[in-house]
């Protein structure tokens, strides 16, 4: 066998697989959205071009959820990364079993989204949960339920998404500190910097790369993620907490209306796909101005 | 005298940082601690006030029921065969195409790396509605079959690029002192250079293995019947009958569900708290 075949029949598993799973239903997911098909019926409906889009536009539902994506996706993300900056800067420092604390922060992100549910969902608990009866401690004697009023629904599942997801800022931050030298700060403190001029000088700038690649996907991810929402709140209550991905689900598989989810589905692919460009441009020409 | 206070200011900083880190450890952990006591706590003491610590009661009651009363062993099973035999797939595709990639030249290589890494920012509801359609069409709807084919795809473009960046790392002229010896390309690639990229087929498998282990959109559009269920629908629909079930029986289910990932950690966590690798579990 010659090299040339021998490259091409190594790569023919995966090409079959990223074809068939991944390029194929993008290019089958874009041609229904031009067409009327519903999930039930085996053959394509005739051609109705971007009908399909402009009435999801129109439709009311559609805004409640781009807006309830972008509170849930801007929410967590930017907690996640509140709460990356504090674990990784604590956890940089040498102390002894820093390791392990290490392992235990970074644990959350591992677990299955369905027992980090579980869990969060046993603790917002109105009757029973823990989180209630802290909460009447600290000295307030009502109960709430967290995850069933609409007021404190997206609140509460925002914490619990920043729980499950802000390790993988930890481990990122982390790993970027870790190429720092501990001498830059002992010089900084020879010259007589406080911690605050440190962060600013040294520890943000070499930062900052990884901050803005690692924000890039958490919100990728945050803005695609259907199974945490779905698990948690199945979208509701009402309609407080249906993002997206749940509305789409939800036009294929509970109003059978295929061509209609996958329309939605490339509206909000298209969505992400401007936002994350023009993020990447900004940075870019951020940095050139910078030299 | 300076000097000692200086030295002592240093002291009481240091101890205010551990003191922190601890506190903000053991509020992090403290939801995983809570579903760990509670499986093991008898329903009364779930639902007496106030809430218990540690179990007063120690129990094995909520495991028993767990096996008992629900088709939770079953689900176990299932989810076990998809998640190692999509790990053990994902491994061999990943190694001959990250290979491929790696050694040979040849036309459409850029745009297959391209191509393999759109799809993996690809948002899965999008991808979920053509594969329901291709596994319907080939009447293979609601097997363990087509859930594991499918669940090949999540990791696979991660497992071609971290082994084509592996096999990169070994020296060519290790394959060819192979070839003088009279080895085959094949014989040089599962003597030679298989074992050199090992702790690259261990991420890639353990990556794999987590991913596929929990996953819910795909199981939830092809799987329909009980007895094929996966871990993550059989928790979501006791969830949904945590009015019949005590949550003590629900958080055994979790805790079980926890323990295979929390192995598969121990092998990983190096890497991961290194920083490596860590873009494996999107989500």
């Amino acid at each position: 066998m010659s090299d040339r075949q021998m490259a091409i029949l190594f790569l023919v598993p995966s090409a079959l697989v990223i074809g068939f799973l991944g390029v194929y239903p993008v290019i089958r997911t874009i041609l229904l959205s031009l067409f009327v098909k519903g999930t039930l019926s085996p053959k394509m409906g005739p051609f109705v071009g971007v009908s399909n889009l402009v009435n999801i536009l129109k439709s009311h539902q559609f805004g409640r959820a781009l807006l309830n994506s972008i509170i849930w996706t801007g929410g967590t993300v930017a907690l996640q990364f509140i709460f990356g900056l504090i674990f990784s800067l604590m956890l940089y420092k040498e102390f002894r079993g820093r390791n392990i604390m290490r392992s235990i922060i970074i644990f959350p992100y591992l677990i299955p989204v369905v027992v980090a549910v579980l869990v969060w969902k046993y603790m917002f608990n109105d009757l029973i949960g823990i989180v209630n009866h802290i909460v009447y401690l600290l000295g307030y004697r009502k109960t709430i339920g967290w995850l069933s009023n609409p007021n404190t629904a997206m609140f509460s599942a925002i914490m619990t998404g920043t729980w499950k997801y802000f390790p993988f800022m930890v481990i990122c931050f982390l790993a970027r500190l870790q190429t720092v030298s501990l001498e830059l700060y002992d010089a900084a403190r020879v010259d007589g910097a406080n911690w605050w001029q440190e962060f600013v000088h040294i520890t943000f700038p070499i930062m900052k790369p990884v901050v803005m690649i690692v924000l890039l996907l958490r919100t990728i991810w945050m803005f695609n993620n259907y199974d945490f929402l779905a698990l948690l709140t199945g979208g509701g209550p009402g309609f407080t907490t249906t993002t997206l991905p749940i509305l789409v689900y939800r036009k294929i598989f509970a109003e059978f209306s295929m061509s209609g989810g996958a329309a939605m589905g490339v509206f909000m692919f298209l969505i992400l796909y401007v936002t994350a460009s023009l993020y990447l441009f900004l940075y870019e020409r951020a940095e050139q101005e910078l030299g | 005298m300076r000097y000692r206070s200086e030295k002592f200011r240093k002291k009481i900083k240091r101890f205010i940082l551990i003191f922190a880190v601890t506190l903000l450890t053991l509020m992090v952990s403290f939801p995983l601690f809570w579903m760990v006591s509670n499986s093991f706590k008898p329903y009364q003491e779930i639902y007496s006030y106030p809430p218990t610590f540690l179990p007063k009661a120690f129990t094995l009651l909520n495991y028993q029921e767990l096996f008992n009363l629900t088709g939770f062993i079953t689900h176990y099973k299932n989810t076990l065969i998809v998640a190692l035999t999509a790990t053990f797939l994902a491994i061999i595709i990943s190694c001959l195409g990250g290979y491929s990639l790696s050694r040979f030249r040849f036309r459409g290589k850029a745009l297959f790396t391209r191509l393999s890494l759109v799809t993996y920012m690809t948002p899965t509801i999008l991808l979920v509605i053509p594969i329901y359609e291709i596994w319907i069409r080939l009447r293979l709807i609601d097997t363990l079959f087509s859930l594991t084919v499918s669940s090949i795809s999540f990791t696979l473009p991660f497992g071609l690029l971290l082994m084509r960046s592996y096999f990169q790392g070994i020296p060519v002229e290790l394959e060819e002192a192979a070839f003088i010896d009279g080895a085959t390309r094949f014989q040089a690639f599962c003597k030679v250079i298989f074992p050199q990229a090992l702790p690259g087929v261990i991420s890639t498998g353990l990556f794999t293995f987590i991913v596929v282990w929990q996953e819910y959109l795909y199981t939830l559009v092809l799987i329909s019947s009980e007895a094929k269920k996966t871990l993550t629908l059989s928790i979501a629909d006791l969830m949904g009958q945590s009015a019949i079930y005590s949550w003590g029986m629900l958080m055994a289910a979790a805790v079980l569900m926890v323990i295979p990932v929390l192995i598969g950690f121990v092998f990983i966590e190096k890497q991961l708290i290194a920083g490596f690798n860590v873009g494996a579990i999107k989500g």
